[in-house]
């Protein structure tokens, strides 16, 4: 009985200094009573202050739109220019298109191409831009004209009668990407976007 | 043929029960680890009492600038008002080259020239004129003007102006030193307060 | 009459019910020690001092009483901005009703209690926390929260919210803090939709005339 009663003891004894060792740990984690304080941070640049007048509430920046060809869109076709060149050296096409709600580039192949003398290259574009649409910010005729015989400008793109879509918000800068998927041969010199 | 008696059912063993307790309550307490309340999340409210180690002012802490003091004449009776103390970083202006003096000495110099006042407890509903009639509030405002003059003839990004306040402090006091601070324009760009936090 | 001496070995400690005794008081100083409330600390916060022009905030605080206040952050704005251009549209009411829808639109829709109405939550710092976590998240960006606090107020609560929002990792929300009620926008002149360029970027902005 003395035995257990002195194992108990020490027990005890055990317990106690495990919660005063446990004790100690936490009020370690106090602060000490005059224990300096922490400077505070050195600003290296100005800091921006408050105004007190009117108050400007500042909103998200505004990303502007791109009108370009949507390549997002299936069976957009580019225009081998290498071929054109091929079918007619000096061909002259115009199309006067209209550039739909949804962004696609419509066009009559028959009365809206004009190709006098050329009509086989006039059916190979209007084949290709038919495959064309264009990001849908904006809306309204378009003219496209390719002269592959020319010095200077090959290609002609006028947007400037297109008009903002209704529905596409008004603040909203539109920036012009690129209007065309050509490849094989012509330049980005060569190519002439008329705006407004 | 004899059988042999069952021998009487043994004691429980104390001991061994105990060094199991032991054990577990060691791997218990080893491995318990509280967690905080989320912000945001329910949690009690428990009036408790602090524990020991209250962060107190340092008093030996020298000053850097100007500290204006604004705590309670009395914490149980705050119908006493607010004692409003300008601490300077030197005894007296013509005395500053006698180099930064501490904490509790910059407040019995503010005792000895008069840098201190009591600001009423009703200066929260008085009309502008009044308010800046208040002895401890044209304290601030000459107070103020002096020590830029004195101090921050040009505007710098360490130029500032300390403010220790109890947190009951209503804001029109403060904001009455933001606003005279920032009519000195770019010459005390940003104000330090030294506030009470509990501990997280 | 003799009485019997009672017999002394028969006294036995009662252990078992002493060590439930001390085990009990164990546990319950283990408990205790993580429910001690933690003293109180001072803190050094910085504060810049305002400027005589107009305020430009992305953020902001605006706090009304001991339990409300208006939030307003980039996204509110952004909202704000269309239903603003709504309502300029609305050309059959005269400028004093469109004004008056406004400041509707922005002082009701925003203004939330700091305290739950239940008590459970603090509203002021789940929002002040949320955009801490958005701003540690889009190190990239900067903020700028405008706090405005009346004179009644407590100043401390001024300096909670610039302490939380000072927890910020990359340090990119900036704070500035100015005297002002709600009243300064309900008696605002002119509430109005601006697109603002900043170098490259195009912002769209509310501007509250007072």
């Amino acid at each position: 009985m003395k035995k257990i009663f002195l194992i108990f003891l020490g027990a005890v004894a055990l317990i106690l200094a495990v919660a005063i060792s446990y004790y100690m740990i936490a009020m370690s984690r106090l602060p000490a009573d005059d224990g300096d304080l922490g400077q505070v941070e050195e600003i290296e640049v100005p800091p921006e202050r408050p105004g007190t007048q009117s108050l400007i509430l500042t909103g998200p920046i505004i990303r502007p739109l791109i009108f370009a060809i949507d390549m997002s869109k299936p069976n957009i076709k580019s225009l081998d220019w290498a071929e054109l060149k091929s079918i007619d050296l000096t061909a002259e096409v115009k199309i006067k298109a209209n550039v739909g709600p949804d962004g696609s580039l419509n066009f009559n192949p028959i009365s809206d191409v004009r190709c006098p003398g050329h009509t086989k290259a006039g059916e190979m574009v209007g084949r290709v831009l038919q495959t064309w649409a264009f990001k849908p910010y904006k809306e309204g005729p378009i003219t496209i004209r390719f002269n592959v015989g020319a010095i200077g400008k090959k290609l002609t793109i006028d947007i400037s009668k297109l008009r903002r879509k209704e529905g596409v918000d008004p603040d909203t800068p539109i920036k012009v990407g690129r209007l065309y998927m050509i490849e094989n041969g012509l330049k980005r010199n060569e190519v002439k976007i008329i705006s407004w | 043929m004899a059988f042999r008696r069952i021998e009487a059912r043994k004691d429980f063993e104390l001991p061994t029960f105990i060094d199991i307790i032991f054990l577990l309550l060691i791997f218990f307490l080893l491995t318990y680890s509280p967690v905080p309340p989320k912000v945001g999340q329910s949690t009690l409210e428990l009036n408790l009492p602090e524990a020991a180690g209250t962060a107190k002012v340092n008093q030996n802490e020298k000053l850097e600038t100007m500290m204006i003091e604004i705590m309670p004449v009395n914490k149980e009776k705050p119908e006493m008002g607010l004692q409003v103390s300008v601490l300077l970083p030197f005894e007296n202006y013509d005395m500053e080259k006698a180099g930064a003096v501490a904490y509790k000495d910059a407040k019995k110099f503010a005792k000895t020239y008069q840098r201190e006042d009591v600001l009423p407890t009703e200066y929260v509903t008085l009309g502008k004129s009044e308010f800046m009639n208040l002895p401890a509030v044209k304290l601030i405002n000459d107070q103020l003007d002096r020590y830029v003059q004195e101090k921050f003839r040009i505007a710098k990004l360490t130029n500032r102006i300390e403010i220790r306040a109890d947190r009951s402090v209503s804001f029109r006091i403060i904001n009455f030193i933001i606003e005279k601070c920032s009519s000195y324009e770019d010459l005390i760009p940003s104000l330090v307060f030294r506030t009470m936090f509990r501990q997280e | 009459m003799a009485f019997r001496k009672e017999n002394s070995t028969n006294k036995k400690m009662q252990l078992i019910s002493l060590m439930d005794v001390v085990f009990i008081l164990l546990i319950f100083f283990l408990v205790s020690i993580f429910f001690a409330s933690l003293p109180n600390e001072e803190r050094r916060i910085f504060i810049p001092t305002p400027k005589n022009e107009p305020g430009y905030a992305q953020v902001l605080i605006q706090l009304i009483d001991e339990n409300s206040f208006l939030y307003i952050d980039p996204f509110v704005t952004e909202k704000l901005v269309k239903e603003i251009t709504q309502i300029d549209k609305k050309t059959f009411m005269s400028v004093a009703q469109r004004l008056q829808q406004k400041k509707e639109l922005i002082i009701t829709k925003n203004t939330y209690p700091i305290i739950s109405q239940d008590g459970s939550g603090n509203f002021l710092k789940a929002k002040l926390m949320t955009l801490v976590t958005q701003a540690d998240a889009h190190p990239e960006e900067k903020y700028f929260a405008m706090i405005r606090c009346p004179d009644e107020l407590p100043y401390a609560v001024v300096i909670d919210v610039v302490e939380i929002l000072s927890r910020t990792k990359y340090k990119n929300i900036q704070y500035g803090c100015v005297g002002g009620t709600i009243d300064d926008i309900r008696n605002s002149k002119s509430i109005e939709k601006k697109m603002v360029r900043e170098g490259s970027v195009l912002r769209r902005n509310v501007v509250i005339q007072f």
